[in-house]
Formats: C-alpha cells, sequence, structure tokens
C-alpha cells in the first residue's frame, strides 16, 4: 500500500562551489544540494584546473561522504567497548587523559597526527596543538606513507620541496616524461593534460613496471622492474653526457655538483644497465636522446618513485635529470610530482611535519623558534619530533604513550600493518578523528566524528601550490563536528584557548607567520585559489618556481648509486610485489567503497599477474588466488594479462577486508622515512 | 495524459521589459528555474526569487536541466521496518516554470517525454514534466561547439514547446505551442504585444545553410550499415576514462541505478541515480560476464544508440547536438568531430 504525496523532494536546488576531496589535482565543481541534502555534483567549467571537465571519482564525490553508517556521536571505549557519548564526556576525557600522560610521562610521549585529508586550518591547529600545547614536535601526517621523499628530496636538490610548475602547463610541453606515476588513473585530470600534449604534438615517454593507459601511446614506453628507477636514469644521464646532450650553459650558470654526477653515472652505460632494469638498452639511450632533445621536456613523477626504501634519492635523481637538460625553472618544463591527497601539499605547509614550523621554518632555528613562542606564548622544544613511522615503532618500544590520530588509518595505509596493530596495541590512549568506523577507530579509547568536506569551510592546497576554497554544502551529519572545531575545544580544555571564529580568522594567522602563505586568505582564494609563494596581499601568486635562479641559489647534482629494494626476490618469494592506486578507487577505500557506482566497478581484491606466469600457475583469469609475503598472506582473483611483467605481481591496496599492506615490507627510506610499498618479494599460488 | 498537449500555434510578442516584467511576476508565484551566472562566471538553471537574478548573456548552460525532471539523485519512497504499509511515496508536486532552455535542449526533453512515456508511465518522471512549463529562448547566434542544425534540433522549433521566444533585434516574437503555455500567455496577457508572424522554416533553412556540419541521413546509414573503420572505434575506446561525466551532462541519457539507503535523518530511503553505460558495473552480470566485451563495443553502442536506434524508435536524433559532451572529456573525445568522420566513413 503506497501513501501518495507524502513528501516532496522539491526542486530547490543550490549549487555550493568547492573543492574536490580525492587527488592533489585539486579540481573544482558545485555540490548540488536539496532540502539540505547533497544529491549531486556539477562541473565548473571557469575552475583553472579542471576546465568543465572531472574525473569519475568528483563526479561521484558527494555520494562519499553520505553512507548510512557515518560516526555520528562521539564514541569512548567502556569495558573493552566503544559505546556513544556526548560531546562534554568525549572532549573532558581526551584532555584530562593527554594532560595526565604529558604529566606522567613527558611531553615527548605524546604525538598528533595532521591529515592531508583535512584542510589547511585544520593542520595547522593541529600542530600547534602540538607544539605549543603538547610541547613537543612530535606531529606529522600521511604524507609520510606517499610523498615525504619529494619534500626531502627536492629540497636538497631545488631548495623547495613541492612541484615546480603548473598543471596547466603540461598541456603544453613539447616532451612530457612520466616515470612511476599512472597519471590517467591516479590524476586523471592531469592525465588529460599529457592526451592534450600528445594530441598537440608532444612526445611521450612513459616508465611504469605497469602497460599503463598512458603506455599505449606514448612514443617511447619503457618497463623496467620495479626498485630500479635510479639505474634507469642514471643510464638516461649517461647517455646524454657522453653523446655531450646535456644543456651546458644551464649547467654551468644555473647548478653545481656535476663532476659528483659524472662520476657516479659513467659506469651506468645502456649495456650495464639492461639486465638490471630488464630493457633493452637501446630503448634507455632513445629515451634519453629524445628526452634531452625535444624543449620543454616537463618530468612527472608519483609513488612509484617516492615509495621505495631509496625514494629520496630517486627524487634526487629525477631532479638531476631535469637539471642536466635544463628543464628547470622554465615554462611547461620542470619537475612534476603529483600529490596524491587533496591537501598534501597544504598539510606540509601547514607544518603538520616534525621538523618544521607552517611555511618550512626549521623548528631547530633558535631565531625561527623565537618568532613562534613570542607568537603562541609559549616555550616551545627545540628538538625536532618523531615521524609517524618513527612513532608507530617508538609505540612498540614504549615510548610513545598517546597518539591523537586525525582523518587517518594507518592500520590499512602503513606497511605491514600486523606490525602497526601490535605497535598501536601498547598505547596507553589513543583519540581517532574520523567520519566512518575503521580498523584504527575500533583500537581507540576515543573516537570523535568529524564533518566531511562538504559540511564545513576552509582550504585546500593543490598539487601546483594553489590555495582553493571547500565551502560548507550541508549541515554536519549527526553529531558530527567541523574537525578544527574540535581541536580548539581539546587545546582550551588543556588551558590554552584556541579562540577562532572561523577558519578565515586561522588562516589569517598563518598568513602572518608564514612568509610563502603571507598574501593569502580566504576572500582572496575564493575565484580561481593562489598559488604560493604569495608573500604579500598585493602579490599574484607564483605559476612556477625557480625561474632565474633555484631556492637554495644553485641547484645541486648528487651522484648517486643503484641500491635494490631492501627485499628481493628469491626462490622462496620469486616474484616483486608492487601495490597502487585504481581509477576508481581512493587509498583506504573509506569514502570510494561506499560511493554505489564506483565500488560497483571493482568491488573485490584482485592481483595483476602476467599470463606467462600464470599459464605455469594453472591460473586462469578470475580464478582465485593467494599471495604470500614473509608477512602476511591475502587471497585475491587473478586478473591475467600483460599489463606487468613476468616475475612482477600488481595490487591495489583498497580493500580493507584484503588490505595490501598485510604484505607490504615495512622497510623504510632512512631519509624521509617512506615505506617500500612499491618493491617486495612475493610468492602466488592457486588457490584449489 | 501526454506531457504536451499540443495546439495550433499562436503568434503575439512581447518587450524585453515585459519580459522581465513577466520572470518577476512568476518568480513570484510559481517555483522560476532560469539560467544563472555566479560569481564565478559559470552559468547554470537555478530556482531564482526575483528577475535580476536571470542571465540573458549566455550559449548554454554547463548541466542540461533534466535534472530537475530527472534529479541525479533522488528519494523514490521511504519505508521503515519489514511491513509495506511503512511505504510512503515521494511525488513532487511543485510548478516549475523554466525559462531560457534553448530549442536543443527542448528537444532532449522532448525525447526524454517519449522515453518515459514509452513502456509503463514512470510517475516520477512525468509527475514533475506536466507541472512543468517551458519557455523557451531560440539561439540567435551558433556558436562553435554546438550543431543543431545538422541534428535538426534548432535553433528554433516548428513545435514541440510550451512557449517558445524569438529575438527580434529589440523585442521578442512570442510563439505558444502547447495548452500549458497558453493558460500561462492568457494569465499574462496583458503583457504580450501584437502578433509577429515568424517564418520559422525560413530561419531553419538560413541556419542551416550558414553552418552546416554534417549529415544526418548519411551519418545514420554508414552507422547502421558499419562502414565505419574498427581502428576509429578503437581509438575512441583508448582514449573514454569511464568518468560518465559526458552522458551525465547529456540532454537525453536517461539511465539510472536504484540504491537503498538510510538517510542522515535516519529515514530508510529506496532512491534512485543517474548512471550511465561507460561503466563496466553498468552491464558486466554474474562472474564478471559482461554481454558489452569491451571498452570499443561500449563505445560503439553509445554512438548506435543516438544516431540509430533513437532515430528509429523516437524518428529523432538521440544527439541534440547541444555539445555539452565535447568540452567535458579527459581524453580528448570530441563527439561532433567523431560524428564527422562516420558522416565520411562511407
Amino acid at each position: 500500500m503506497i501513501q501518495k504525496g507524502k513528501i516532496s523532494n522539491g526542486v530547490k536546488l543550490e549549487y555550493i562551489p568547492t573543492t574536490c576531496p580525492y587527488c592533489g589535482t585539486g579540481c573544482g565543481f558545485y555540490l548540488k544540494v536539496r532540502a539540505g541534502e547533497l544529491v549531486g555534483v556539477s562541473p565548473s567549467k571557469t575552475h583553472p584546473v579542471s576546465q568543465g571537465r572531472l574525473c569519475v571519482k568528483g563526479v561521484t564525490s558527494w555520494e562519499s561522504v553520505i553512507g548510512s553508517d557515518r560516526i555520528k556521536k562521539p564514541l569512548v571505549k567502556k569495558n573493552g567497548k566503544l559505546v556513544e557519548t556526548g560531546w562534554d564526556e568525549a572532549l573532558a576525557l581526551v584532555a584530562s587523559r593527554f594532560g595526565e600522560l604529558k604529566e606522567k610521562y613527558g611531553s615527548d610521549s605524546l604525538g598528533v597526527w595532521g591529515s592531508a585529508r583535512c584542510t589547511n586550518e585544520l593542520n595547522y591547529l593541529a600542530q600547534k596543538l602540538a607544539r605549543a600545547v603538547f610541547g613537543t614536535n612530535n606531529v606529522d601526517h600521511c604524507a609520510r606513507t606517499c610523498h615525504s621523499p619529494t619534500v626531502a628530496g627536492l629540497v636538497r636538490s631545488f631548495g623547495s620541496g613541492a612541484m615546480t610548475n603548473s598543471i596547466d602547463e603540461i598541456k603544453d610541453a613539447a616532451c612530457i616524461f612520466a616515470i612511476g606515476s599512472n597519471t590517467p588513473e591516479a590524476h586523471p585530470l592531469i592525465g588529460w593534460r599529457i592526451r592534450t600534449a600528445k594530441d598537440k604534438g608532444a612526445k611521450l615517454i612513459v616508465c611504469d613496471p605497469r602497460k599503463i593507459d598512458t603506455a599505449q601511446y606514448a612514443d617511447i614506453y619503457i618497463q623496467h622492474y620495479p626498485g630500479t628507477d635510479i639505474a634507469l636514469l642514471n643510464c638516461m644521464m649517461n647517455v646524454i653526457i657522453s653523446e655531450g646532450l646535456e644543456d651546458k650553459e644551464y649547467v654551468k650558470t644555473r647548478t653545481e655538483g656535476l663532476a659528483e654526477l659524472k662520476k657516479v653515472v659513467e659506469k651506468y652505460t645502456p649495456e650495464y644497465t639492461s639486465p638490471i632494469v630488464g630493457v633493452d638498452a637501446k630503448l634507455i639511450a632513445e629515451a634519453a636522446r629524445l628526452y634531452a632533445e625535444t624543449k620543454p621536456a616537463s618530468l612527472v613523477y608519483t609513488l612509484g618513485i617516492t615509495e621505495h626504501t631509496v625514494g629520496t634519492e630517486n627524487v634526487m635523481s629525477v631532479a638531476n635529470l631535469a637539471m642536466l637538460t635544463g628543464n628547470v625553472g622554465v615554462e611547461s618544463g620542470g619537475v612534476n610530482p603529483l600529490r596524491g591527497q587533496n591537501n598534501v601539499q597544504g598539510a606540509c605547509d601547514m607544518a603538520a611535519l616534525p621538523n618544521y614550523y607552517v611555511g618550512y621554518q626549521k623548528v631547530d632555528d633558535p631565531a625561527v623558534r623565537e618568532k613562534f613562542e613570542k607568537a603562541w606564548g609559549v616555550k616551545l622544544s627545540p628538538k625536532p619530533g618523531l615521524t609517524t613511522t618513527d612513532q608507530v615503532i617508538q609505540a612498540k618500544a614504549g615510548k610513545i604513550k598517546a597518539l591523537y590520530i586525525i582523518g587517518e588509518d594507518p592500520l590499512t595505509s602503513d606497511p605491514n600493518i600486523t606490525e602497526v596493530r601490535e605497535s598501536l596495541e601498547k598505547l596507553e590512549f589513543l583519540v581517532v578523528n574520523e567520519i566512518y568506523m575503521s580498523p584504527t577507530t575500533e583500537l581507540a579509547d576515543v573516537v570523535l566524528p568529524g564533518a566531511s568536506f562538504a559540511e564545513k569551510t576552509g582550504t585546500f592546497t593543490n598539487s601546483e601550490r594553489r590555495v582553493q576554497l571547500i565551502n560548507k554544502a550541508i549541515e554536519p551529519i549527526g553529531q558530527s563536528r567541523p574537525d578544527w572545531q574540535i581541536v580548539c575545544d581539546v587545546a582550551t580544555r588543556m588551558g590554552y584557548p584556541f579562540n577562532y571564529a572561523d577558519t578565515a580568522e586561522i588562516m589569517d594567522e598563518i598568513a602572518a607567520l608564514a612568509p610563502i602563505y603571507g598574501g593569502i586568505s580566504h576572500d582572496r582564494c575564493r575565484k580561481v585559489g593562489l598559488q604560493w609563494p604569495c608573500p604579500d596581499k598585493s602579490h599574484p601568486g607564483t605559476k612556477y618556481l625557480h625561474k632565474g635562479k633555484f631556492t637554495r641559489g644553485l641547484g645541486k647534482f648528487h651522484g648517486i648509486e643503484h641500491k635494490p629494494p631492501a627485499e628481493v626476490p628469491d626462490e622462496q618469494y620469486p616474484f616483486i610485489l608492487s601495490t597502487g592506486r585504481m581509477r576508481f578507487h581512493y587509498n583506504d577505500g573509506t569514502m570510494t567503497r561506499r560511493t554505489h557506482l564506483l565500488d560497483r566497478e571493482f568491488p573485490f581484491m584482485f592481483v595483476e599477474v602476467n599470463s606467462k606466469d600464470a599459464e605455469k600457475l594453472g591460473l586462469r583469469d578470475m580464478n582465485d588466488c593467494r599471495v604470500l609475503t614473509r608477512r602476511g598472506k591475502l587471497q585475491a582473483k587473478a586478473r591475467v594479462s600483460d599489463r606487468v611483467k613476468e616475475g612482477v605481481l600488481w595490487m591495489p591496496f583498497h580493500y580493507i577486508e584484503a588490505p595490501a599492506n598485510l604484505l607490504t615490507n615495512d622497510a623504510f627510506c632512512p631519509i624521509a622515512r617512506t615505506g617500500e610499498y612499491k618493491a617486495c618479494a612475493a610468492k602466488l599460488e592457486k588457490v584449489v | 495524459m501526454p506531457v504536451i498537449s499540443k495546439i495550433e500555434i499562436k503568434n503575439a510578442s512581447i518587450t524585453k521589459d515585459n519580459l522581465l516584467t513577466l520572470l518577476e511576476k512568476v518568480s513570484k508565484e510559481k517555483t522560476l528555474i532560469a539560467p544563472v551566472r555566479n560569481e564565478l562566471e559559470d552559468v547554470d538553471f537555478l530556482p531564482v526569487d526575483n528577475a535580476a537574478a536571470i542571465c540573458f548573456d549566455y550559449d548554454n548552460t554547463t548541466s542540461s536541466a533534466k535534472d530537475f525532471f530527472f534529479p541525479q539523485y533522488e528519494c523514490m519512497f521511504t519505508f521503515s521496518g519489514t511491513s509495506s504499509n511503512s511505504i510512503k511515496d515521494k511525488n513532487d508536486g511543485e510548478e516549475i516554470v523554466l525559462f531560457g532552455l534553448r530549442s536543443c535542449d527542448v528537444k532532449g526533453m522532448e525525447l526524454l517525454d517519449k522515453f518515459y512515456e514509452r513502456t509503463f508511465e514512470d510517475d516520477y518522471y512525468l509527475s514533475k514534466r506536466r507541472k512543468s512549463v517551458i519557455i523557451s529562448v531560440a539561439c540567435s547566434e551558433l556558436n562553435q561547439q554546438c550543431f543543431c542544425t545538422a541534428t535538426e534540433t534548432g535553433p528554433v522549433l516548428l513545435e514541440g514547446f510550451d512557449i517558445q521566444l524569438i529575438g527580434t533585434g529589440e523585442d521578442y516574437a512570442v510563439q505558444i505551442g502547447s495548452q500549458k503555455g497558453l493558460e500561462l500567455f492568457e494569465k499574462y496577457r496583458g503583457l504580450f504585444g501584437s502578433e509577429v508572424a515568424v517564418d520559422v522554416k525560413k530561419l531553419l533553412a538560413q541556419a542551416k545553410q550558414q553552418k552546416p556540419k554534417f549529415n544526418l541521413q548519411k551519418v545514420y546509414e554508414n552507422l547502421k550499415e558499419e562502414k565505419v573503420d574498427e581502428k576509429f572505434w578503437e581509438d575512441i575506446a583508448g582514449r573514454c576514462q569511464s568518468c560518465g561525466l559526458c552522458l551525465f551532462l547529456c540532454p537525453t541519457c536517461s539511465c539510472y541505478t536504484v540504491t537503498d539507503r538510510v538517510a542522515p535523518n535516519g529515514e530508510s530511503r529506496r532512491n534512485r541515480q543517474w548512471d550511465a553505460c561507460y561503466f563496466r558495473g553498468f552491464t558486466r552480470m554474474a562472474a564478471d560476464y559482461d554481454p558489452v566485451r569491451n571498452n570499443k563495443e561500449m563505445i560503439k553502442r553509445k554512438y548506435h544508440h543516438k544516431l540509430v536506434q533513437q532515430i528509429d524508435e523516437f524518428a529523432t536524433s538521440g544527439c541534440v547536438g547541444c555539445g555539452r559532451c565535447n568540452l567535458a572529456c579527459v581524453g580528448n573525445v570530441n563527439w561532433l568531430d567523431n560524428i564527422i568522420k562516420i558522416e565520411r566513413a562511407g
């Protein structure tokens, strides 16, 4: 029996401009709102990044935050179970427990994790909470699992750890060199620029262990083994130098350290390198010539470069190659790390990092520290803090006692999660601020429900350093609250009042303290955003970096030797296993698995295997199989094709019911402390 | 009951000032939807509460107006527990006036009407359409991305509209083509001027001469007879990133999927939302079997659907030439360029 006409959907449609909450490209669109609820997304033709286009995740992003199972009330653990409670009780508990533990074990027993998923304003407050209230520099965020080697590496080479050029410049490059970047799937709107450049006649060189979409239309495709990037890049530089193709004038006037580089790359002849990387020697030489001779050349990379034990050195190697050919500091050239999360650039800028204050000002510089002590009115710790990686390790060692984690699920996203679980279980107190329950919230003593990107106002900074607004489209779902307000309440209850009327006021404080954000305000970001460095209120922002001069003065070459991954195949574990992102899903799947159209595309875990390897194992497409490493095992469907070469396996990491990080290796880059997600030794078995 | 009860076309005229007065009055008495240019300079259809908010100098809107009748996401009914007695149907009741549709979009709406009336009456769509009146505005200039002259969907309409405005320089010629249009006209009779006859056929012929893009009949034949090279389809398939945006923006795409969800306010709801044939999940069946074998077949199917099947079924092109999809593709698939290539294939 259907009762007609009881309720109305209504036509009162509103369009709220905002910034996409997924990858670091930073597309703009409108959230459609009817009767106070999200009902869709419409593109914006005038947006400088997306220009009327969107990827499938952007188009469906409205659906990601309205899942029936949003956390609607604060939860506290009672008798081993999380039970709903009010904000007052939850916040009182958080403030008192952190206060007690600080008293008992000292400030450095506490840690705060900001989030590349959250706003600049939240990240600024999170690090201020750690530094000014907890009294520690133990603050970091999830860039540790992805692009920290970019910051560390590019600072060493150029003096500044950000994408050098702007997204829209890529379409005008004469040559594009993409290494370790599945651009069309991970950053579709940047993939569009590569496609456009190619359609306009640009040359395209793709280096990736998987035959990804861009490989299909590349001029040169190099399918090297995971973890052999330095050998490959050194070999290209060997060819360039031996054939005299380097930009001699540029190298002479703009850089230093060439002799050191020359000495190292000398032995990486194509013949020497070919067996290491598993690629024909001639093809590498051809790629080297094409890249050196076609200018401007835009170098694009992503986590295929950074997520290695040699991540930082990989980054310095791509910087070497770009400088050698005079491609840094020029329009449509540059070294372009594509950031994986909506605000990973911003979270770094805001100093959710253990060694910097906001705007990359060093915590161990006394003059800088004095400035912040004065601004915040407290004594600050001169000792750089621990990375998230080391906070986890030190939790197991009993030195870290309590963590405040915001918008992050290390029990899905960190390498070797069995080990991470043991560490987090040893904490005396764990607070997690989330929008949906996750393996990490299950371990928490207090779960604080945060408002999603659609329910709050603030800014994200995209990969090209563009600070853009997100605008509140609907009221926070349930009793969830904007995360910046939650942090304010915790700080205030701990005796250090954080008083901000709104997020614009927080940005004003950021602008006052960080010279690169000096001219940025919410009002100025309203239309097309603003790209830092933007030192004052009349500055128009900066399209590309290092024009005429590197941030550090001269660009610095580093001679870097190839080192194999921490774990290489052997008789017992004969495959190299690599992991990554696909078009229809995002990271831990928290949002995309709750989006009907996305989850329907890829609802289950799979492993890509080469057809020859599959044949040897008697595996057919869609057969069940088991992937084993020294750390764990997972069942998955076999996807048999020639996308990966023989001896290589690839798995996505989006499935909490089958988390790839049960398998990955918790071996870390010694400089940036990022895990080696892209290469470990594995075994494959058919499930019979 | 048909969505549009056609009448013999009645001619009138209206001055620009009186049009503003008309829209102002309508905005106060009914829900008025019209093109709005926002602070970011994007133009889209939105509800307006006064005539001053309306944008008149636009080529077309970014999204089509189908969202007001076939929303991207809509609740069909709510329910609770296990009893069917708990089902409450959502039934939209508001009368709306939609101002500023271009001819192509009116033709797109006509096709959606036919589709949703075809086998069974889709009440969710039709109840909204039946309560709407559309005042369309013919294009006086043809822009580069669109091609209504080739799809025979504009820039002026011969029939199928409620009220059509045709610019005459200073003012507008008005044509009333339906019972609903006539009722609105009668209600505000005093704002309209005397009859200005327009030779629509002549306008159409002139436009067609000005902008010949392709011959629809030839395109239809080449597709039907499969004269197009496989490489052509392979190229498009390699470019398509399955974002679905071109189909979401298309004024004639009508596919949806159905989900159940507990809404933020605690209600259990059955919803429908836009779906697209560029997703594998749209056609994939058990055990990963997909009758549309690969992306190439998927792309072919769309061209065939719009430019053969819908012409066979409805005697009108499934593509109305609005050009929205040309500006939405991250693979640089240009639908217009591709139709021209299909035309030349034979």
